[in-house]
């Protein structure tokens, strides 16, 4: 045996070692131990109330114990993880997106799974936690033969009418594997949908992040990360999102949830800035998820109230925190989240930096009551007055050389009289101030529906851009006219 | 130290593993397997430092690079309890927790695809993630499948369940418009943000067109850079900075209890990095927040635990090799963190197996021996053989009299290290009755090297002190004394007392008594050794007294000893 004195480290062990140290660290050991205890405890109980359904009535007796403890377990994880979103696919159990260890000899998640089935179901989200009576109403509902049409329908209606409106039910779901959607044959336009349904997805996620904060628990990245990765592979078609800020409207359907919106796109923004300056995808992936979070501290409340600009930063550090666990991620995240709006000079992180220029990219240019403050044109110009003092320049240079003179969403009128949405960035040098557009208007002033797109490279000339005011005017003629009806649009300049 | 591992020999607990593939790529592609198994699950078994995971890194590298060069690509299907390669079943086992396929399945892994041009970073990079599950680690940010994803893989592909989408051939994404699609789709949704979030918007008054412009290559590089992982340690000082702004900031709702957690984690990061800039900044940091009464407390641990043994064991380990001195910044961090250190630095070195570690530990004991004499002194007599010697060694080259007070306390310990370490000591001591006796205490050893040692240097040293210590102990040993003993003992008489040792030469040589003629024959080659290094007139006399009396071994050693005591009085070496 090697004297202990003579044995030195080799570096791949040394890397090792090093490696799982950093893991450990940044475990939340015990955070982890309860989420999967209670979550294996609410499966198994889940099931075995099932079971007990096929020869029992929900009201006998029997369900007593089992329905306490169940109603007592929902609340101990709504307790850690907020509303809970149970999924079963493909044998496995998610809780929240934490996989569940199931217990084999109850048939593991396949039983649980096999039942929900039945009602064509996948999954069920509990809102708020549930009461005892509750269960035993729920169980009666699930324990309904389903009709032969339409049985998650009538799930959800049954759920409805016995007073369950907090919980809903999902459809079935798959397992998606890495590289499928390349070796699927491409439809057209499904690049933009799945980007669309991933974004529609981001937003939901990141208004349960706010509401998970706000109610005191624990910040949980993780299933954001996930949903931060799908943007970072689809970055190359994210700008054509912020083309079309009504996507993410309707599916969120919600006018107060524009901060999950602005997150969203402040973190598309920022992933296409670092994509440009050539950062790693784990760096892009800790870029993102700073960026969803950067705007986080205003679900604090100071005796019942938001913070003020000035302190939605360290309040929004505050809340992350309460996450426990050394990771650089997280480090970069609370400093990102700190220091987004410094400016360039006072030295932010590179991450704080980026988020910035997104940042206030989208702050001058969302929608808001009365118009966006500038078109996104007249945003870059003015966000480019300031490089250098208040913007990173270089940092903006690459937004500018990624989005281009006229940025996806800038409403230009041409000369001819159309009216045209452009909905691309900069796709070669030549076509930094010619982007590819979508039709709104034709020269007579009708409002064409779904326009066909208008390269601005093959032809037509811009006469100008239309102003932030005039152009929210027009979306919400849009929105809310039909297209017959709609007034003609004001004569260009 | 962690403890040792025999690799070779299979661990009785766990049950064999199947050899398995009917084909030699099967059975190379089985090989390659077992080692990736042995070598992610050895460190559910051993410290990263043990020499056994070495082994088993040197085994997973020649198994794989044997695979790659003889079969190829490596296309592992991952099942829940097996994996295949082309349909051939290269791995089995049905054991939940010790089977590597099923944690790989249950993780979401399906399939993995090692190239034949594989890199050995790869191969680590890909043991490091499976042994961060093996060992049972569940991070807060990064599951197994976001680990892989962000290992960036050039040679490996993964195929791993990203997540689940609502199944469309089924038809269940009818309802998602009633009942909301997968992942937790916003429904009801309690915070609002203010209606003016993030406002008021930047003032910018005036505009600039933009236009095209290429960055250079540099510059980008540059700011990549910054987002490396070495300037972590810099991430982790600006974060607590800004924490302990907002802390001291009375405008601000951060107390110092919520942000320690942090602090702690960060603590432990730098630590582990052992980037003593930080280090000491992070320390120093801490050291000046002004704090009520009431937290100072909680401030006051936090900072001694930058200093405690714990942090200086990683920090002394962080010293690159072949630096003997603790570096300024280490100094400087133990000098901030009020607390007694010394029973952290010999805990340190106590455990510290490298030279080169040792050697910077002793340095920071030199630096505090005078301030913490005494202590280090206290600490002697209990602490091991060689932390003992290491303290004693520093003493010695700081301060030899409180290193002889040192010895004169640990006189108790009869470990032969110490002793010869405490004889380093009285070498260079000032000679003292003190000293003396404690020559005496070390000619009385368990250990004939020490003894032989110290009875050297009594003669050398004219350990007067020495003197009754070494007669007591010739005249009880006298009987088990062989010549080169008794040779020792007579030059360690005559030197440490030159006029009693003559006249007890003489007794020996010339008893008293009517009847006596020679004394016991040792004590009389005692005394001829001694007399011959003595400067006295009756020598020649009494050694030939004792050379008529004796028999013919001691009539030899007399000659011998004649000759010597001439060369003596002619003033050559003895």
């Amino acid at each position: 045996m090697t004297d202990p004195s003579d044995f030195e480290l080799s570096p791949d062990q040394e890397s090792l070692g090093k490696a799982l140290d950093a893991a450990r660290a940044g475990e939340d050991k015990e955070l982890a131990q309860q989420v999967r205890d209670s979550g294996e405890h609410f499966v198994r109980l889940l099931t075995g109330l099932w079971r007990l359904m096929r020869t029992h009535d929900p009201e006998n007796d029997a369900f007593g114990g089992p329905v306490t403890e169940f109603a007592r377990v929902v609340q101990q994880l709504f307790d850690l993880l907020g509303p809970l979103q149970m999924v079963c696919v493909e044998g496995q159990v998610y809780v929240n997106d934490v996989r569940i260890r199931t217990d084999e000899r109850m048939g593991g998640g396949a039983d649980l799974e096999q039942e929900l089935r039945k009602h064509s179901c996948g999954g069920l989200r509990f809102e708020v936690p549930i009461t005892e009576p509750h269960v035993r109403s729920m169980l009666h509902v699930l324990a309904a033969t389903p009709p032969a049409e339409d049985p998650l329908r009538a799930l959800q209606q049954g759920l409805r009418e016995a007073g369950l409106e907090s919980i809903s039910v999902n459809g079935l779901f798959r397992l998606r594997v890495s590289g499928e959607d390349a070796a699927r044959p491409a439809r057209a336009g499904s690049a933009g949908v799945e980007l669309h349904q991933t974004l529609s997805r981001a937003t939901g996620l990141v208004a349960d992040a706010w509401d998970n904060l706000a109610a005191g628990r624990t910040p949980n990245p993780l299933p954001l990360r996930r949903m931060v990765n799908d943007i970072v592979d689809g970055a190359a078609a994210a700008e054509d999102v912020l083309a079309d800020e009504d996507a993410s409207d309707v599916e969120l359907g919600r006018s107060d949830a524009a901060y999950a919106r602005h997150s969203l796109r402040v973190c598309t923004l920022s992933v296409l800035i670092g994509v440009e300056l050539g950062l790693s995808p784990p760096a892009l992936s800790d870029l993102g998820v700073a960026a969803m979070f950067h705007d986080v501290g205003y679900a604090a409340r100071e005796g019942g109230f938001a913070p003020p600009f000035e302190r939605h930063g360290s309040a929004g550090a505050r809340m992350l925190l309460r996450q426990r666990g050394f990771h650089a991620a997280k480090l970069k995240r609370i400093l990102a989240t700190l220091q987004h709006h410094d400016d360039a000079a006072q030295g932010p992180i590179l991450l704080a930096r980026i988020i910035h220029v997104a940042d206030d990219f989208d702050t001058l240019t969302r929608r808001r009551t009365g118009g966006a403050l500038y078109s996104p044109a007249e945003a870059l110009e003015r966000m480019n007055a300031a490089a250098g003092r208040r913007y990173d320049p270089g940092l903006l240079q690459l937004l500018v050389n990624r989005i281009g003179k006229y940025p996806p969403g800038t409403l230009l009128r041409l000369r001819d009289g159309r009216w045209v949405l452009s909905i691309s960035g900069v796709r070669s040098p030549e076509t930094f101030a010619r982007p590819l557009c979508r039709l709104v208007r034709m020269p007579d002033g009708q409002f064409v529906e779904v326009g066909p797109e208008v390269d601005l490279a093959l032809g037509g000339a811009i006469a100008d851009v239309v102003p932030s005011r005039e152009a929210e005017r027009e979306a919400w003629l849009r929105r809310s006219l039909p297209p017959r009806s709609l007034p003609p649009p004001p004569s260009s300049k | 130290m962690t403890e040792p591992a025999h690799p070779e020999t299979p661990d009785p607990q766990e049950p064999a593993e199947l050899r398995l593939g009917h084909t030699p790529r099967g059975t190379a592609a089985n090989a390659v397997v077992l080692a990736l198994t042995r070598a992610a699950r050895s460190f559910l078994l051993y410290d990263p430092k043990n020499e056994a995971i070495r082994h088993f890194l040197d085994v997973l590298r020649e198994t794989v690079e044997g695979y790659c060069e003889e079969h190829g690509d490596l296309p592992l299907v991952v099942r829940p309890f097996e994996l295949v390669v082309d349909g051939e079943v290269v791995y089995l086992d049905r054991d939940r927790e010790r089977s590597l396929a099923f944690r790989l399945y249950r993780d979401g892994v399906r399939k993995v695809s090692l190239r034949a041009d594989v890199t050995w970073p790869e191969v680590l990079k890909l043991l490091e993630v499976l042994s961060v599950r093996f060992v049972g680690v569940r991070q807060t940010e990064d599951d197994m499948v976001v680990l892989l994803w962000k290992a960036g893989f050039q040679h490996v592909e993964i195929e791993a369940v990203e997540g689940f989408v609502p199944d469309e051939e089924l038809g269940s994404d009818q309802l998602t418009d009633d009942v909301g699609g997968a992942g937790g789709a916003s429904r009801g949704h309690q915070v609002d943000a203010p209606a003016d979030f993030d406002l008021p918007a930047p003032v910018l008054r005036s505009r600039q067109p933009v236009e095209l412009r290429e960055l250079p290559d540099h510059w980008r590089e540059g700011l990549v850079a910054e987002d490396a992982v070495s300037h972590l340690p810099e991430l982790c000082q600006l974060l607590v900075d800004a924490l302990l702004r907002l802390v001291a900031d009375p405008t601000e709702a951060l107390e110092f209890s919520e942000v320690v957690p942090q602090l702690r984690e960060l603590r432990d990061f730098v630590l582990t990095e052992a980037h003593l800039p930080v280090v000491l900044r992070f320390a120093g940091s801490l050291a000046r927040l002004e704090l009520p009464e009431a937290q100072r407390r909680e401030r006051d641990q936090l900072l001694a635990s930058f200093a405690d043994r714990r942090a200086l064991a990683r920090l002394v380990h962080g010293v690159p090799r072949g630096v003997v001195e603790a570096p300024q910044e280490l100094v400087d961090l133990v000098a901030l963190v009020n607390e007694d250190h010394l029973e952290a630095l010999v805990a340190v070195l106590e455990a510290e197996t490298s030279e080169s570690s040792r050697r910077v530990v002793r340095s920071l004991v030199e630096r505090h021996v005078q301030a913490e004499g005494e202590a280090i002194i206290k600490c002697i007599p209990g602490a091991s053989s060689a932390v003992a010697c290491e303290l004693l060694r520093t003493l010695r080259y700081v301060n030899v009299s409180r290193a002889v007070e040192a010895v004169r306390v640990s006189a108790g310990r009869s470990d032969e290290e110490f002793e010869s370490a405490a004889l380093r000591v009285l070498e260079v001591a000032e000679l003292s009755p003190v000293v003396g006796a404690l020559f005496g205490t070390y000619v009385n050893s368990t250990h004939a090297p020490i003894r032989a040692h110290a009875l050297r240097l009594v003669a050398t040293r004219h350990a007067q002190g020495a003197f009754p210590a070494v007669l007591d102990r010739v005249k009880r040993e006298q009987l088990r004394l062989n010549p080169l003993d008794a040779e020792a003992y007579g030059e360690a008489l005559a030197g440490a007392d030159p006029a009693r040792a003559h006249e007890v030469f003489r007794d020996w040589i010339r008893p008293k008594g009517f009847f006596a003629v020679l004394g016991p024959p040792m004590l009389s080659w005692v005394a001829v050794s001694g007399l011959s290094v003595l400067r006295m007139d009756d020598v020649e006399e009494l050694i030939q007294h004792a050379a008529k009396k004796a028999g013919s071994e001691l009539q030899r050693h007399c000659t011998a000893c004649m000759v010597r005591h001439r060369r003596v009085i002619r003033g050559a070496r003895p």
